[in-house]
């Protein structure tokens, strides 16, 4: 059975889309470090970037399918604390806005990540552009 | 207190292939406009483009080089992204302090070659990293 991807019709303002939980394993780490050098490694950028990471995760986990073509415009990042190595970190995605402007479909969604005892760790907006 | 320095340290890195899958297997974005030469040919970008939030990794590397660990603490990135990186560019990402508002530095991630912005925005420093706390 073929699943039809998500339109700017299903999104709801307000509405939780999910949720992802992961852990911010070391192996991320490592992966990170392929990019930016292992000369980073344990570093606050290191965690920063992990940070932005998982919340590119949960949302291509739980925004899925997704159309092609979809572009990010924009993206707001406020760190509230860095996910520590090996920890647990629930990440929700939630719709909170979405208009057409000059005909395009902008989304825009929150994804919130917390700690295993509720501390929040960052909230990232996404400004999407959507492709159908 | 002391006081925050007016420029960001530049932070670079060049996008090399096998960095864009590399980044791709980190956030699980296999998107084919970031790995399909032919596929990204036959779109209106004409070509392989890089993840953007890669170019957001360089943007903290640079925070952390100038201002160290503290500057993580309650730190508030807006940024948009305003042109694709192209594969084997250059990218420099560094930032100003704004005089108007003494915690706030507008940022930014540049091609090397031609000097126009991939990514542009504000980094606002959290109370905590002006008095050099850790969160």
């Amino acid at each position: 059975m073929k699943v039809q991807p998500i339109t700017f019709a299903d999104f709801e303002p307000g509405r939780s889309l999910g949720e992802h939980v992961e852990q911010c394993a070391p192996d991320l780490a490592a992966s990170w470090q392929n990019v930016f050098g292992a000369a980073s490694g344990g570093t606050a950028a290191e965690g920063a970037s992990l940070a932005v990471v998982l919340a590119m995760r949960a949302y291509l986990m739980v925004v899925s399918p997704r159309p092609p073509g979809n572009i990010q415009a924009r993206q707001r990042f406020r760190m509230h604390a860095l996910p520590r190595s090996g920890e647990t970190v629930r990440s929700e995605v939630t719709c909170i806005s979405k208009q057409i402007k000059r005909e395009r479909l902008y989304i825009d969604l929150q994804v919130q990540g917390t700690r295993g005892d509720g501390q929040l760790l960052y909230t990232a907006v996404m400004s999407l552009i959507w492709a159908q | 207190m002391t006081l925050p320095p007016a420029q960001l340290a530049p932070a670079r890195l060049t996008v090399e292939p096998h960095l864009i899958a590399a980044y791709a297997a980190l956030t699980q974005d296999f998107n084919p406009i970031h790995l399909d030469p032919a596929f990204a040919a036959r779109t209106p970008l004409g070509g392989v483009i890089a993840h953007g939030t890669m170019s957001v990794g360089l943007i903290w590397q640079s925070l952390e080089q100038s201002l160290g660990a503290p500057a993580f603490s309650d730190a508030d990135l807006d940024i948009r992204f305003v042109k694709p990186v192209r594969l084997g560019e250059t990218l420099i990402a560094g930032g100003s302090l704004r005089r108007d508002e003494p915690r706030t530095y507008d940022v930014w991630v540049r091609a090397e070659h031609d000097a126009s912005d991939r990514l542009v925005g504000s980094l606002r420093l959290g109370t905590l990293a002006s008095r050099g706390e850790m969160p």
